[in-house]
């Protein structure tokens, strides 16, 4: 079983560093040893162009089990991570890699790190995830608006 | 790894190839935030800044308001494709740095 899934994810690796949208990044993790963790990635995702997230990078977990592809990873930005479909624990709730939802092994690391540069700034008010941010998305749209410009400065991009 | 190659061994130069691998050339593609791409070959020990000051003379910039990123790090002028682990066809994101404030 983990044959699969540590081909494919070296396979995903592959592709990522030959070819990847512009601003992202996606490394797999460096073990205590100095070896590369393919089954946990460190991921950054940028905010679009004129939206509240632009300026942003803003930093994803991706963990693989040994049930990949047949399963889809888990992704989670940090803590209490400000979003309408993001958990408190940072867990990203988001159809394509939902197990029961619409995820499908072909479904690449690419395709999930452009989705969920998509949510940031669609949010699905219907499935939400946490209070905080659906309340104030729902009820105070401009206070709502404040919290998202400042957390996108609390993720400026790498330097 | 060591290639016993006997026939001229030359000991007046520099690095002979050693590991097989130092005097090899990659290609890297710079990448920037438009989706703009341009290629460059260069030597696993030459220092990057070499292709950093290219890239930036062909783009007309100050080097110094560029930032090159490998792999969501920002790479130093000193640094080597080897030092960095680079392979063939890997990409350099780059990105203009903003500065506050308004003089130079």
């Amino acid at each position: 079983m983990s044959g699969i899934a540590l081909g494919r994810l070296t396979e995903e690796r592959k592709a990522w560093r030959k070819d990847h949208p512009p601003g992202f990044y996606a490394r797999p993790a460096t073990n205590p040893d100095g070896s590369q963790n393919l089954f946990s990635w460190q991921c950054g995702i940028p905010g679009k162009e004129k939206t509240l997230f632009e300026g942003g990078v803003f930093p994803l977990t991706i963990d693989f089990s040994e049930e990949y592809p047949s399963k889809p990873p888990k992704c989670k930005f940090p803590k209490d991570f400000f979003h309408p479909n993001v958990y408190p624990s940072g867990t990203v709730c988001l159809s394509i890699i939902n197990d029961d939802g619409d995820w499908r092994p072909s479904i690449s690391v690419k395709n999930i790190l452009l989705g969920i540069q998509d949510l940031l700034d669609a949010p699905n008010p219907k499935s939400p995830a946490q209070q905080p941010a659906i309340t104030l998305f729902l009820h105070n749209i401009e206070e709502y608006n404040k919290k998202i410009k400042s957390q996108t400065k609390l993720y400026p991009p790498p330097s | 790894m060591s290639d016993n190659n006997n026939n001229n061994n030359n000991n007046n130069n520099e690095e002979v190839k050693k590991e097989g691998g130092d005097q090899e050339q990659i290609n890297i593609k710079v990448l920037d935030s438009n989706g703009g791409e341009v290629f460059f070959k260069i030597k696993k020990t030459t220092p990057l800044k070499k292709l950093m000051d290219a890239y930036s003379s062909k783009k007309g910039v100050n080097p110094s308001s560029l930032r090159f990123l490998y792999e969501g790090n920002r790479i130093d002028y000193e640094n080597t494709p080897k030092q960095l682990n680079m392979e063939n066809d890997d990409i350099i994101d780059v990105t203009i740095m903003q500065v506050g404030g308004s003089n130079n």
